[in-house]
């Protein structure tokens, strides 16, 4: 489903954060990226996220390339495939849970009025946040809030979950509560989940682990703590 | 329809900087009402003025004297009537009094006073209700008086039902008005006034009838050229052609200066208004970089977003339109009780004022609002 080749990104035309990263992630597969801190996990969850097409080498998503597209076709990509949840939750802040939730469904056309709301309900179901659906955020917990983040993440349905440290700023049980729900959708909806993490134990959450350092990849640990 | 909800959201949040912005478009908006409002107003009234005076095929020659002594004596005569009407284009003429008025002794109970007695014709400054209880088209010996006459003659007793006497004719007083002019201060109906100081005033009118397909200012011209050349009293006094719209022009070129003036000022407040909008909707562009970034990342394409802001901008212009249409109503009001004539606000200024927000709106919204498409994704959602 996913697969880069090559794919080399440099900043400011001399710093090179990421080179020829090679990686295939399978249909349904919970991956985990672990790695230093600025070793280029972000710039390559940006580059998969089709937040950034500004690279070198050649990324298909579902075999096809996106890096030369316009702004409009990569906008709807985003919102129909790809589902994105930070380490801060990144909600806004004088918007409801509900509303929160209900961003990505704006974008996308679909959807009536009625449809929206019995699809948010489902979502705010899924994550456990009943009765929260007129709360703002500052009125929720850490986890209730990267829930609500989840929930909009999940909400349009999309076939890979791009998770940039959805526990760095979760204390450990709520962090795990968190994986459970990953592996939760993981399992139920067969949705891939690409995850950056620091935390060892959270990475054993996901069938499968890469690291990056210095912005090359490798596949086990053992190799990166060779270098 | 999203795009408003969210506009509306943002603008609320920060009433009182909005508020700010909102002044400069609130007061060139209530100028630019005002302007139109008077404008329409202006043009309104003298459309019905002109209305009324079916003027349409009519040209009026005037007749100056020299001099106050000959004015009695000197004007048009039937002679240079016929020699009006052989000038080609010219249907009939009429010849009339302008003024109506013979300066004469009016005597009451041994007071006396000199002074000028009018007719009370069409277009008599006496005003309408006075003007109806002396019946206008009546041989009736009938008058009108001013106050200061009244005090003059019966000092503070009423004079209604007393009599006068102006030559040798004795008069009913009627009814009294105020009048800030000096010279006339009997009137009485028209009728009885020619009938009694028939040949004692010249006809310094002479009114021809232009025949239809003829141009109105040829026919003047040609007319007037006539007079001058073999009038009966042209070494007496001065012939010209009267222009009906003289007056309403000299007005007219007040009110453009002051229309200049005050579309100055509104265009100045509007540019200003222009100009905080754009500062503002920078701020908000900046202020939100976070969310246009989630915005961004869950589907919003730069258009999008950039709509969003263009919508806010002009929804912050509108409702600052609004708002100044309302201020400008108000001021319109104000100003009604200052002109000779009232000034309307139409649907048409309503709209032109709403269009013009909408624009400033979009004008200076536009470069915000594009920023804030054309911004780089990752580095918005660095964006704390
Ligand atoms: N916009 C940028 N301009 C220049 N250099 C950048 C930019 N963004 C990231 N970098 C550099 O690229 C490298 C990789 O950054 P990246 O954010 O991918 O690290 P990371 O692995 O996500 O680190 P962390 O675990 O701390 O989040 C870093 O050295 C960083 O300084
Ligand atoms: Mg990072």
């Amino acid at each position: 489903m996913l697969r880069v080749k090559k794919v080399s990104k440099v900043y400011n035309r001399k710093f090179k954060a990421l080179s020829d990263i090679d990686l295939d992630v399978n249909d349904g597969e919970f991956l985990a990226i672990m790695g230093p801190s600025g070793s280029g996990k972000s710039t390559l969850i940006n580059i998969l996220g089709l937040l950034d097409n500004d690279y070198t080498g050649d990324y298909y998503l579902d075999n096809q390339e996106y890096k030369d597209s316009d702004d409009v076709s990569m906008s709807h990509i985003r919102g129909d495939k790809i589902g994105f949840v930070f380490q801060n939750f990144k909600l806004l802040s004088n918007y409801t849970v509900f509303e929160n939730i209900e961003i990505p469904l704006i974008y996308s056309k679909t959807q009536t009025i009625t449809d929206r709301q019995t699809v948010i309900n489902e979502v705010i179901e899924q994550v456990g946040l009943q009765g929260k659906e007129n709360n703002l955020p500052s009125e929720l917990s850490g986890g209730q809030q990267q829930r609500v983040a989840i929930a909009r993440a999940i909400v349009n349905n999309p076939q890979i979950i791009i998770a940039d440290e959805p526990t760095g700023a979760l204390d450990s049980k709520t962090g795990h509560e968190i994986m459970d729900l990953f592996r939760h959708l993981n399992e139920t909806f067969n949705t891939t989940i690409i995850m950056v993490t620091h935390d060892k134990e959270v990475a054993d959450f996901a069938m499968r682990t890469v690291y990056i350092r210095d912005g090359k990849l490798y596949q086990d640990q053992q190799s990166v703590v060779d270098k | 329809m999203e795009n408003l909800t969210i506009a509306l959201r943002s603008i609320k949040k920060n009433k009182n900087r909005n508020l700010l912005t909102m002044l400069g478009i609130i007061i060139g908006i209530a100028s630019v009402i005002c302007i139109l409002a008077v404008g329409d107003g202006f043009t309104q009234s003298i459309t019905k003025e002109l209305g009324q005076g079916n003027t349409s095929n009519k040209v009026t020659l005037d007749y100056q004297a020299n001099s106050a002594d000959s004015a009695d004596s000197s004007g048009f005569t039937s002679g240079d009537a016929a020699l009006l009407s052989d000038v080609k284009g010219v249907n009939d003429v009429k010849l009339s009094n302008y003024d109506s008025t013979v300066f004469t002794n009016v005597s009451s109970q041994g007071n006396k006073m000199k002074t000028y007695i009018g007719a009370i014709g069409k277009k008599s400054d006496v005003n309408r209700t006075q003007r109806s209880s002396l019946l206008i088209d009546d041989n009736s010996y009938n008058v009108l008086i001013s106050n200061r006459l009244k005090q003059k003659l019966f000092g503070n007793d009423s004079a209604n039902g007393k009599t006068i006497q102006i030559g040798t004719d004795v008069f009913v007083i009627r009814g009294t008005f105020s009048t800030d002019e000096y010279s006339t201060n009997v009137y009485m109906p028209k009728k009885t006034f020619n009938h009694i100081f028939a040949g004692k005033s010249g006809k310094n009118q002479a009114k021809l009838t232009v025949e239809s397909g003829q141009s109105k200012k040829a026919v003047g011209q040609r007319a007037l050229k006539k007079i001058k050349a073999s009038g009966e009293y042209k070494h007496e006094g001065k012939y010209s052609i009267e222009d009906p719209t003289k007056a309403m022009k000299s007005f007219q070129k007040v009110l453009n200066s002051v229309t200049y003036f005050v579309a100055l000022v509104a265009g100045i407040s509007l540019l200003i208004a222009g100009i905080g909008v754009m500062n503002v909707m920078y701020i908000s562009v900046s202020e939100r970089r976070g969310e246009i970034g989630i915005r961004r990342a869950f589907g919003a394409t730069g258009k999008n977003i950039r709509n969003q802001f263009l919508t806010e901008s002009i929804v912050l212009c509108v409702i600052g339109g609004i708002l100044g249409i309302i201020i400008g109503y108000l001021l319109v009001l104000l100003i009604n009780a200052f002109l000779p004539f009232k000034a309307v606000i139409t649907i048409y200024s309503i709209l032109i004022s709403l269009l013009v927000s909408c624009a400033v709106g979009l004008l200076f919204g536009f470069i915000p609002a594009n920023k804030a498409a054309k911004s780089s994704l990752v580095g918005l959602l660095k964006e704390e």
